[in-house]
C-alpha cells in the first residue's frame, strides 16, 4: 500500500512538470515579438495594434481552442486586408499567441507572461473555456487590460469587473434555454418529455449551465431522474451512459467538450439508448464531434450562442480556407475581434484603460459582431452582451443549422431525428 | 436495466483491470520490483492502437498483439538496460527508476504525438449485443473477452511450458534456479517484457472505447495498484479475481453514488481487506 500511497504525487507533479515545460515552450515564441515591439511609442498612429489571444491548445479542450484561433486569425486578417483599423492610420491588428494549456493554473500565468513583458497587448482575446477564463479574468482585471471573451460562465460578469467583455448568452440563460426549447421541441411534434437525464462536466461552464437546465427543469415540471456530473477528462464515459442507462430517461442533456461529449455519445449509443440527447454548445456543435462520429451526429440538437446560418461572409472565407463549416467558437471569437477593432475604430487608443471605456459604450456590428444573435453587440456595465440569446442548432445532413426559436432562425427543428 | 446489467458491466470493464494489473504482478511476482512505469506501458499500448488504427487502417483490436510484442521487446531492452543493474539495488532506487521511466514515457509520448486527446474510430463503436436480457456494449466486451482469453494464456504459459515454469523457479529462488542451468538475467528480461508487453496489449484493446493522451496512464494507476495488492502482491490468478471484483465494485457503486465517486467503496473495500487479510485476498503465492 506505500507504493500505492506515494504514486499520487508523483503522477500529479509529474503532470505538472510536463504541463509547464509544455507552456513555457509554447510561450517563448510568444514573447519575442513583445520584447521586439518595446520600442514602439504609445500614439493613436502606431502601424499596429497588439492583440494578445490565450486559448488552450493543447490538453483536453486544444480542439474548442484551435478552432477559436483561426477564427481570431482569419477575423484579423480580413480586417488587416480590408485596411486595418482607418481611424489610426490603417494600423494592423497583430496577434501574439499563447498556450493557456487546459488547466487554470497555467493560463493565468500565460496571462501574466503576456502582460508583465515587453508592450503588452491593447487587449487579450481568450480563454474559451470558463475554468481558464475565469483566472485570466482576475489577472487582466488586475493590470486593467481588456478581456473578450466567449466563455458564458456566469461568474464572469457578477464580479464586478470593469474589464471583462462576455460575448455569449450567460451559463445559466444558456441552460435555461437548452431546457425550454428541447421541451417546446418536443412539444411541437407532439412528444410530451417527463423523465430528463443532466449530465454535465464539473467543471465551471459545465455547473453554471447544470444549474440553469435544473431550475429550467422545475420551472417547466419535469422530472429530473438523473443530475450527474463527471470529470471531463476522462478516458471512458462507460459508466456515466450506464448509470443514463439505469435513470431511463426520455430525454438526455449533456454539457461537455469535443472530447467527453465523442466518448458519451459513443458510449450511449453502444449501450443501447434511444433517448435523443440535446448538447450543451461546448464539444456537440464542432466539426471535430462530427469527424469523430460520422453519421452518428445526424439529427443531435444542441443550443448555441449564434446561428451559423447567419455567420455570412467570414463563414465563406473560413470554409474557403479550412475546408470545413465555421464552428461556433471560431465564429463568436471573430466577432470579439470585430469588436476589439470597431472600438478602436470609434475611438482610437493604444490604451487598454481608454479601449475598455469604448468598449463599454460603442455597439458594434461590423463583420462577425453583427452575425450575432440580434445582430449587434453591446455590452453593459457588467460586460455582458445585452443582444446576447442563445438558440437551438441541429444537426442536418452534416451540416449545423438553426432551428429555434422561430424567429431568430430559418430552419425546421425535427424532433427525436437520432 | 438493474442490478445484473450493473454486474455485467462491471465484470466487463473488470476483466480489463485484470489483464493490466496480471503485467504488474507478474513482474512483481518474478522480480521483486515494483514497476511504478506500468501504467505509462499501458499508454504506449493505447497510442499503439491509436496509431495502427488512425494511419494504417488496422483494427485496434487486432493490431493488439503487434503491439503488445512490439512493446514486449522494448520492455526487454528497458530491463536489461535500466532495471537488471538495479537488481540488488535498495528499493528506493528501484523505485526512483521506475518512477523515472514512466516519466521518460509519458513526456517523450507527449513530445513526440502531443498532448491531444485522440480517439480511433472503429465499425462496432456503437454496436449492442443483446444477450440474456442484458445490453452490452460490443467494445467492452472485445475488449473483456480479449483480456480474459490472454490472461488465461498467461497462467497457461506459467504453469504448463518450461519457460513458464522456469521463470516460476527463478522467483521462488534465484539462486537455486541458477543451478538448474536457467539464465535469470534472461528470466528477467522475459518476465518484464512480458508484463509491460500485456500492458501495451490491454491497452490497444481498450483504444475503440477509451481516449488516448500521454498521461491517460493516471487514469488507471490507483486501480491497477489496488487490484495488484487486493489480489496479493504477485498473485496472477489473484490478480485476476481482484480485476473482476474491482471493476463489480465501481460498476455496483454508480448505481448508488455519483459516478464521480465510484472509486470510492473500492478504495474503502481494499483498506477493510488489508486490516483483516494482510497482504490481500489471495495468500501471498507466486505466480500461479
Amino acid at each position: 500500500m506505500d507504493s500505492d500511497v506515494s504514486r499520487k504525487p508523483t503522477t500529479r507533479r509529474r503532470f505538472m512538470t510536463a504541463s509547464a515545460l509544455t507552456a513555457a515552450a509554447t510561450l517563448l515564441p510568444a514573447c519575442g515579438p513583445g520584447l521586439s515591439g518595446s520600442g514602439k511609442g504609445d500614439d493613436k498612429n502606431a502601424d499596429e495594434v497588439r492583440l494578445g489571444v490565450i486559448l488552450p491548445l493543447t490538453g483536453s479542450t486544444a480542439q474548442n481552442g484551435n478552432n477559436s484561433r483561426k477564427g481570431i486569425e482569419l477575423a484579423a486578417e480580413l480586417i488587416n486586408k480590408a485596411g486595418g483599423i482607418k481611424s489610426m492610420d490603417g494600423a494592423k491588428i497583430k496577434l501574439d499567441v499563447a498556450d493557456a494549456t487546459s488547466d487554470p493554473a497555467k493560463a493565468a500565468s500565460a496571462a501574466t507572461q503576456f502582460l508583465s513583458k515587453g508592450t503588452p497587448p491593447v487587449a487579450i482575446v481568450g480563454a474559451y473555456a470558463s475554468g481558464l477564463t475565469v483566472t485570466v479574468g482576475q489577472v487582466t482585471e488586475r493590470k486593467k487590460v481588456p478581456l473578450l471573451t466567449t466563455a458564458f460562465s456566469d461568474e464572469l460578469t457578477t464580479k464586478g469587473y470593469k474589464y471583462l467583455f462576455q460575448l455569449p448568452a450567460k451559463a445559466s440563460a444558456v441552460g435555461n434555454a437548452q431546457m425550454q426549447y428541447a421541451l417546446e421541441i418536443a412539444k411541437a411534434s407532439g412528444t410530451d418529455l417527463k423523465n430528463a437525464a443532466i449530465v454535465y462536466a464539473n467543471n465551471a461552464y459545465g455547473e453554471s449551465q447544470a444549474k440553469g437546465l435544473q431550475s429550467q427543469a422545475k420551472a417547466s415540471g419535469i422530472n429530473v431522474a438523473l443530475f450527474e456530473s463527471y470529470d471531463p477528462t476522462i478516458s471512458d464515459a462507460g459508466p456515466v451512459a450506464h448509470k443514463i442507462m439505469a435513470a431511463n430517461p426520455d430525454v438526455i442533456f449533456s454539457v461537455a467538450y469535443v472530447t467527453d461529449g465523442v466518448l458519451l455519445m459513443r458510449a450511449l449509443k453502444s449501450a443501447g439508448n434511444k433517448a435523443p440527447i440535446v448538447g450543451g454548445v461546448g464539444g456537440y456543435i464542432t466539426p471535430d464531434f462530427k469527424k469523430s462520429l460520422g453519421d452518428q451526429v445526424e439529427g443531435v440538437l444542441s443550443i448555441d450562442t449564434s446561428d451559423p446560418d447567419q455567420y455570412g461572409d467570414i463563414a465563406k472565407a473560413y470554409e474557403a480556407k479550412y475546408g470545413e463549416q465555421m464552428p461556433q467558437e471560431a465564429h463568436d471569437n471573430a466577432a470579439a475581434v470585430y469588436c476589439f477593432a470597431e472600438a478602436l475604430e470609434q475611438n482610437p487608443t493604444t490604451d487598454p484603460k481608454k479601449l475598455a471605456e469604448a468598449l463599454h459604450s460603442g455597439t458594434f456590428e461590423a463583420g462577425a459582431a453583427g452575425s450575432m444573435p440580434g445582430g449587434k453587440v453591446k455590452f453593459d456595465e457588467t460586460g455582458a452582451n445585452t443582444f446576447a440569446k442563445p438558440l437551438m442548432v441541429q444537426w442536418q445532413q452534416g451540416r449545423l443549422v438553426g432551428v429555434w426559436p422561430a424567429d431568430l432562425t430559418s430552419n425546421k427543428p425535427i424532433w427525436n431525428a437520432q | 436495466m438493474g442490478l445484473l446489467q450493473s454486474l455485467a458491466n462491471g465484470l466487463l470493464i473488470g476483466s480489463v483491470y485484470a489483464l493490466i494489473a496480471v503485467g504488474l504482478t507478474l513482474v512483481f511476482g518474478v522480480m521483486d520490483i515494483v514497476n511504478f512505469a506500468h501504467a505509462e506501458f499501458l499508454m504506449l499500448g493505447m497510442f499503439g492502437g491509436f496509431v495502427a488504427s488512425h494511419h494504417f487502417g488496422i483494427d485496434p483490436l487486432v493490431a493488439a498483439p503487434l503491439v503488445g510484442a512490439v512493446v514486449f521487446g522494448l520492455g526487454a531492452l528497458l530491463e536489461r538496460v535500466l532495471i537488471e543493474p538495479i537488481i540488488k539495488a535498495p528499493p528506493l532506487a528501484q523505485v526512483m527508476a521506475t518512477v523515472g521511466l514512466g516519466l521518460m514515457l509519458a513526456d517523450g509520448a507527449a513530445a513526440l504525438m502531443g498532448s491531444d486527446f485522440r480517439s480511433v474510430k472503429t465499425s462496432y463503436q456503437t454496436t449492442t449485443i443483446d444477450a440474456l436480457g442484458l445490453r452490452l456494449s460490443a467494445t467492452y466486451l472485445y475488449a473483456a473477452v480479449y483480456a480474459l482469453v490472454v490472461a488465461v494464456l498467461l497462467a497457461l504459459f506459467l504453469n504448463k511450458t518450461e519457460f513458464g515454469k522456469a521463470m516460476r523457479a527463478t522467483a521462488q529462488n534465484r539462486g537455486a534456479a541458477v543451478l538448474m542451468g536457467i539464465n535469470p538475467k534472461r528470466m528477467y528480461m522475459l518476465a518484464f517484457g512480458l508484463g509491460v508487453g500485456l500492458a501495451a496489449l490491454a491497452g490497444s484493446a481498450i483504444v475503440p472505447y477509451a481516449l488516448v493522451y500521454p498521461f491517460v496512464g493516471q487514469q488507471y494507476v490507483l486501480i491497477m495498484f489496488t487490484v495488484v495488492v487486493l489480489g496479493g502482491l504477485g498473485s496472477v490468478l489473484g490478480a485476476i479475481f481482484a480485476g473482476l471484483a474491482v471493476g463489480v465494485i465501481q460498476s455496483l457503486t454508480t448505481l448508488v453514488l455519483p459516478s464521480e465517486l465510484q472509486n470510492l467503496v473500492v478504495f474503502v473495500v481494499f483498506l477493510v481487506v488489508l486490516v483483516l487479510a494482510q497482504g490481500g485476498v489471495m495468500r501471498r503465492v507466486r505466480p500461479a
